[in-house]
């Protein structure tokens, strides 16, 4: 039971609510933030692109992985522990994670990428890449990070009952969510354009710094994470001193630490099963590695059994992590499953943009650029999403959820069919723009009906829960996303590869054939795209046909 | 329990921070050149081992047909009497690649990106022959023989925890092709650094530098000149050989 507590005059409640956010929208920034200049950070770490492309794509996995993981259980703990105790040492997690992947050298002379380097030698008796021993201190770094930023989400939502009385708290909720989503919707775009900004002024920045007697190397991508720091360390002093007169109060109720082993543990090998390329081993290989390796079938059929031990768990625990007998409601279960869906071609949207721009650009030189065109580009899907929520959630209190739900996958859907039928190495970025932004659009306009649906349909002193639930699933459907199609394109790219060139083919000339080959790969995730929100249509359908407040 | 959990921290640490090779121990009387040409003879007897081939400082570039390319690493293994695979990075017009390499005799196949990973019966490098890195008159024997004011340093050890006796010498690069699998010729006067396993006195790692090499990166105006370093580990030896011969080789 929690301690009954005065809640702080709203002016002051207020002010500690946009301090909380702060971490809040740095971490979502940095769920996106790595889709614009990922090849940059394969090329930077001098690793075959073809070769470890995937294992690379671990670097936004790990990170949407561990976000989620956090976020499911991380709001509960915090009861347990405290509040603010919590937030203190999520932040500082976040700031460690940050630390690790700004600081990490790509040729493992230095910092934590030595240690690593060194211990690796040590173990397997062998000279390590170090390029390998970098990529893996930057995943390392960015599951910390994520751990710590996941975990703000549901603390700042948690939050918000120590500062809101139970009738003042509809608004400060939607703002907790609409600042995450804010992050992670302009994540690329400030990524982008500021590792284009770094490199376009690198010898300007030395010479700053240098006429300030601070030798600096030039900025590049790590230094996105730097920047993490300072400002965590201000929104930290300003939280704490924000809640300074909030009690640190601790529910007596039991953490569903089973519950919560269970669903990590499955959520962890169906990544893992499903992506089934973390080979990332400590020197190159010999031969290259073909087909799914050995452990992808045991893990998914691990994770299966997980699951449904984490369901009997929750079914029969006192204090479950999720009341599971809330997916009786069809208005739940269906806009839960929805957003699974939603949450999927979302994140094909996110990466087959990144993909197109870099085969096109196919010059090293040219990467930064690239990373300021995939965050404009993003933009055009991302930015629209978010603003059609608005109309979605108008159009569900005239028309009702399912109906808005709907037409919104039917907008996503027409744009995934336009990408795989027009999409070539040549195609124009206003086409894509255009194409992104119906995709953007459709589903946008599903988030609002969806979310209400949901929330509506829970009680009313669990909208903390339900919200969290919302974002979960979504959150679920992106890492299964991303996890499955970086292993299933690689797979079908590597097939189309090696079918079509071959014997004494002109490296420039394979070049060409490799891209046209990725775009013809990146229509055909279109394809899925477009077949899953066909499928969406079905739990769509499922959801209140009556008119929902948005 | 916290006690353990730091203990075990601290060493994790420690072992970590023991990186690169310690600094030798004092001298005790040994001859070096015997020593050597020991060395030498184990590794000419050996069935099989692995190598790394490591570059440092400047860019080390060699053309191709198609475009300049600048070398990076390589891993691979040979097996006696003349075969060897090995996986090489290099940065073609900045963007990094690997090419797989298979050489029996004179026989070379390659594969990369650009054959669809499929191997193809051609020389990657024109004479390269792993057979000659155990020949008496072109191997690592030779190589060995050919050092000039060899120095015993002393003990040491490599980050890998292996002990070895280190030794330091000068040399022409074209005769120490050898110490570098054959795969690089280092050009003009070279110094070289030969550890041997304390345990067993076979070679565990070549260090070769080389001066103004034709080859290297030219430096920005007024920045230090670095050397070009090719550092070999060899390990692995007689280990079971894990090489896949292309289709048809």
């Amino acid at each position: 039971m929690s301690q009954s507590i005065p809640p702080p005059r709203r002016f002051s409640a207020w002010l500690a609510l946009a301090f909380i956010a702060i971490p809040v929208f740095v971490g979502s920034i940095d769920l996106t933030i790595v889709s614009a200049f990922l090849p940059e950070i394969v090329v930077n770490l001098e690793l075959p692109i073809e070769s470890v492309i995937d294992d690379a794509a671990w670097i936004v996995t790990g990170y949407l992985l561990a976000y989620t993981i956090s976020l499911m259980f991380m709001g509960r703990l915090s009861d347990i522990i405290g509040r603010r105790r919590a937030y203190v040492a999520c932040l500082v997690i976040f700031m460690i994670g940050s630390f690790v992947v700004a600081e990490v050298d790509p040729s493992g002379r230095s910092g934590i990428s030595n240690i690593l380097y060194n211990l690796a030698f040590r173990v397997t008796g062998s000279r390590p890449d170090p390029g390998i021993i970098a990529l893996i201190t930057i995943i390392i770094g960015r599951v910390i990070q994520a751990f710590g930023a996941g975990a703000l989400v549901p603390i700042s939502l948690a939050l918000v009952a120590d500062l809101f009385p139970a009738n003042k708290r509809a608004q400060p909720l939607g703002a907790i969510g609409a600042i995450d989503t804010l992050g992670w919707v302009l994540g690329h775009l400030y990524g982008g354009v500021m590792v284009r900004w770094f490199s376009d002024n690198r010898q300007g920045f030395v010479d700053f710094f240098a006429s300030l007697n601070i030798t600096l190397p030039p900025p590049d991508w790590r230094t996105l994470f730097w920047i993490n720091l300072p400002v965590s360390m201000i929104a930290l002093v300003l939280t704490l001193w924000a809640l300074r007169h909030v009690p640190q109060t601790r529910s007596r109720t039991r953490f569903d630490l089973l519950g919560a082993l269970l669903a990590s543990g499955a959520l962890l090998c169906l990544v893992l099963g499903l992506g089934a390329n973390i080979e990332v081993a400590a020197s190159a290989t010999i031969t290259s590695a073909s087909g799914l390796p050995p452990y992808a079938l045991p893990l998914l059929a691990l994770a299966v059994g997980l699951f449904s031990a984490f369901i009997v768990v929750e079914l029969r625990i006192r204090d479950p992590l999720f009341d599971l007998r809330a997916l009786r409601q069809r208005s739940i279960a269906a806009g839960l499953t929805t957003n699974l869906v939603i949450g999927f071609c979302l994140m094909l949207g996110l990466v087959v943009v990144p993909f197109l721009v870099n085969v096109r650009v196919a010059d090293p030189s040219r990467l930064a650029e690239a990373a300021f065109q995939v965050g404009v580009l993003l933009s055009a899907l991302t930015i629209p999403m978010a603003l059609a929520a608005i109309p979605g959630g108008w159009l569900s209190e005239r028309i009702g959820a399912s109906r808005t739900t709907i037409l919104g996958l039917i907008v996503a859907l027409a744009g995934f069919v336009l990408i795989w039928q027009t999409w070539t190495l040549e195609i124009a970025d206003s086409i894509i723009a255009l194409e992104m932004i119906l995709v953007g659009v459709g589903l946008g306009l599903t988030f609002s009906p969806i979310s209400a649906s949901v929330i509506n349909a829970y009680d009313q002193d669990k909208l903390g829960v339900a919200s969290a639930l919302v974002i979960l699933m979504r959150l679920l459907g992106m890492t299964i996303s991303v996890s499955l199609l970086t292993s299933l394109a690689s797979q079908r790219l590597a097939t189309l590869v090696t079918g079509t060139l071959g014997a004494t083919v002109d490296p420039r000339a394979a070049v060409e054939i490799y891209a046209r080959l990725t775009v013809q790969v990146l229509t055909e995730v279109a394809l899925v795209g477009a077949i899953l929100c066909a499928l969406a249509l079905i739990p769509a359908w499922w959801l209140g046909r009556g008119r929902v407040a948005g | 329990m916290r006690r353990v959990f730091l203990l075990f921290l601290m060493s994790i640490m420690l072992a970590a921070c023991s990186g690169g090779a310690a600094p030798a121990t004092p001298p005790v009387a040994i001859d070096p050149l015997a020593l050597l040409i020991d060395a030498g003879d184990k590794m000419r007897g050996a069935e099989t081992f692995k190598i790394t081939v490591d570059q440092t400082g400047p860019d080390y570039f060699f053309s191709t047909d198609y475009a300049l390319v600048a070398y990076r690493r390589a891993t691979g293994q040979y097996v006696a009497p003349g075969i060897m695979q090995a996986s090489v990075r290099v940065l073609a017009l900045g963007i990094p690649l690997a090419i797989d390499v298979y050489a029996n005799g004179a026989d070379q196949w390659y594969r990369a990106l650009w054959t669809g990973n499929e191997w193809l019966n051609e020389a990657f490098q024109e004479g390269f022959n792993p057979s000659t890195l155990i020949a008496e008159e072109t191997g690592v024997q030779a190589a060995l023989a050919a050092l000039n004011e060899v120095q015993y340093i002393g003990t040491t050890q490599l980050e890998s925890g292996v002990s070895v006796k280190q030794f330091n010498a000068t040399a022409d690069g074209i005769d120490v092709a050898a110490l570098l699998g054959g795969l690089i010729v280092p050009v003009g006067q070279v110094e070289v650094e030969v550890y041997l396993a304390d345990a067993d006195n076979f070679p565990a790692r070549f260090v070769v530098r080389e001066f103004n090499s034709p080859n290297a990166a030219t430096p920005a105006p007024g920045a230090i000149v670095e050397p070009i370093t090719w550092l070999m580990d060899i390990f692995d030896v007689n280990a079971p050989s894990e090489i896949t011969p292309p289709e048809g080789a």
